[in-house]
């Protein structure tokens, strides 16, 4: 899938700033499992914030996460320019893009080095 | 009044395949869960979301990426909660109340409705609670 030069859509996965340095560096790690947990994370999930907020705004799931998480740096969100092609792949829960093995989420890693994306403050 | 005889033809429309309008899906859920008392929903298997209304049995219905579309629910009500002034609900899990007008109801008159929440939204455990107050 050659995705050079196509339009993209913008993501903002909120998070706290030890994982968004962790995400921002290797991309998505399906296989993470939070401290404690026994579950792997399966899946990447991020919001458009250029549509309305359904199911909640990345800066609240990042202040979430680090009051669940308090010895990672507090809150921070992911932003990251996502290829269409490669959302296209994925289910469209209006606003919230999901990325799973086998709906985005290998071609996600395969792009995640050449993508654009940067660590913003909430 | 939503029938809960209406659930497996609300999921195989509008909860399974690749364009969901969740807003929808759970408006149409809330109008159930009003006419049934409570709703409890979970997963029943990686590829079902099991539905259980007050007084009936448990329906478990197939849902491709069934862990992923019932978190977005559980995403979708405890949102709800915050729009409705608990700013300090966890989208993780937690417990609140929220308001919301029932979709196509004739006797809802424009009037909004109060529901109790409580849900589970993580890896490892996914489940949601609605009772009517």
């Amino acid at each position: 899938m050659s995705t050079e030069n196509e339009p993209t859509v913008r993501l903002w996965h909120g998070t706290t700033r030890r994982r968004a340095d962790a995400i921002l560096k290797n991309g998505p790690d399906p296989y993470f499992r939070e401290p404690g947990g026994l579950t792997l994370t399966e899946a990447f999930s991020a919001a458009r914030p250029d549509l309305p907020a359904t199911m909640g705004l990345p800066a609240t799931y990042a202040e979430g996460k680090a009051r669940l998480f308090p010895n990672e740096g507090g809150p921070a969100i992911l932003e990251v320019e996502v290829p269409e092609s490669i959302c296209r792949l994925t289910n469209d829960m209006g606003g919230d893009v999901r990325f799973v093995f086998g709906h985005g989420l290998k071609e996600l890693l395969k792009a995640w080095p050449s993508l654009t994306k940067r660590i913003l403050e909430p | 009044m939503i029938s809960t005889c209406e659930l497996p033809q609300l999921i195989q429309t509008q909860l399974v395949g690749k364009k969901v309008d969740l807003v929808a899906v759970v408006d149409q859920l809330l109008g159930m869960a009003h006419a049934a008392g409570e709703l409890r929903c979970q997963l029943a298997s990686d590829e079902a979301i099991r539905f259980e209304f007050r007084g009936e049995e448990p329906v478990d219905i197939p849902v491709d990426l069934a862990k992923g579309k019932l978190r977005a629910m559980c995403a979708r009500l405890g949102w709800l909660c915050h729009e409705s002034g608990q700013t300090d609900i966890s989208l993780y899990g937690d417990e609140g109340t929220f308001r919301r007008n029932l979709p196509s109801d004739e006797t809802a008159n424009g009037s909004s409705f109060s529901w109790r929440l409580k849900f589970m939204n993580t890896p490892g455990e996914q489940y949601f609670i609605i009772t009517v107050q």
